[in-house]
């Protein structure tokens, strides 16, 4: 399943933006950072709470779980839980990706 | 002996498993809540755990060394018993559905003391009271993000499933496991004395 967004609506260098779909049920974190965007899970996948853009990681708030922005991995515990990271792809006006 | 008593009712959009998830997470006392230390677990088996904390007073910069037991004493109730310097507290925790949508946390707090401790009484009532806002403002954020993930298929230690056909509303038959368990080697567990009666 993909779904658009328009570049509007995307985040500038250094920021983040969530993006839920109740449908789909999933939510989505995409940042920016050195001019590429990543795609990931809005859901720690420790038990779910938010994750935040911190710095040069991903945080949850919850139980300051912290992950890598590049492979997802959790950096300051020791599990091996990561976060979903996304493919997507430019189109005209945005971005695509596919949250299946 | 003088015992000073008050119940504190809130209400919210989520299960009572995911109230009992909040109500028995270790580690979110640190990360969530400024009234806590991160707390030293003594012990802990299904149902029941002992720790020593330090509990910041409300209105005041101190805070205060405190053991706690807590057990899951029914499917609806929890207690903990708090032994400070100056008190001994026992709380229960009623968590009950009232309809499809929303669950009930009733909180009765009790304070046993003697006379010259009664009169401080009043003003305890009000600490108490305050004290339970807090805690429950604090905590309602992770009681709706915990129902929404779980009405989205999200699986504990893994997230939401890849496949959409995965993806089904997990919060009716979501079970809280008390208490909640955690990573290895965290913080919490380190106290010599820990132990564990859970495999």
């Amino acid at each position: 399943m993909q779904v658009e967004i328009k570049f509007l609506d995307l985040p500038v260098e250094g920021g983040s933006v969530t993006f839920d779909f109740p449908d789909l049920k999933q939510e989505i974190l995409i940042i920016k950072k050195g001019g590429r965007f990543m795609v990931y899970s809005s859901f720690c996948p420790h038990f779910g709470g938010p994750l935040e853009l911190k710095g040069d990681r991903l945080h949850c708030y919850f139980h300051d779980y912290e992950f890598s922005l590049t492979d997802g991995k959790c950096l300051n515990r020791d599990t091996s839980v990561k976060c979903s990271l996304f493919n997507f792809s430019i189109i005209e006006d945005g971005i695509c990706v596919d949250i299946t | 002996m003088k015992i000073l008593k008050v119940v504190c009712e809130n209400f919210v959009a989520a299960t009572p498993e995911v109230v009992k998830w909040n109500s028995w997470d270790s580690e979110h006392l640190n990360s969530v809540h400024g009234a806590y230390d991160a707390p030293k677990y003594l012990l802990t088996r299904e149902g029941e755990v002992l720790f020593v904390d330090r509990v910041k007073v409300p209105f005041f910069r101190i805070r205060l060394k405190c053991l706690v037991f807590a057990i899951q004493w029914d499917s609806e109730n929890q207690i903990t018993y708090t032994l400070t310097p100056f008190f001994l507290a026992k709380n229960t925790i009623n968590v009950q559905q009232i309809n499809d949508g929303t669950t009930r946390v009733r909180v009765i707090y009790e304070f046993s003391g003697n006379w010259i401790q009664a009169l401080l009484f009043p003003i305890f009532k009000i600490l108490i009271q305050r004290w339970n806002q807090t805690v429950w403002e604090e905590d309602l954020p992770l009681k709706l993000r915990r129902q929404k993930a779980l009405s989205y298929g999200f699986i504990d230690f893994r997230g939401i499933p890849d496949k959409m056909e995965m993806r089904k509303d997990r919060t009716g038959i979501y079970k809280a496991s008390i208490p909640v368990p955690t990573t290895r080697n965290v913080e919490e567990f380190s106290h010599p004395f820990f132990i564990s009666g859970r495999s």
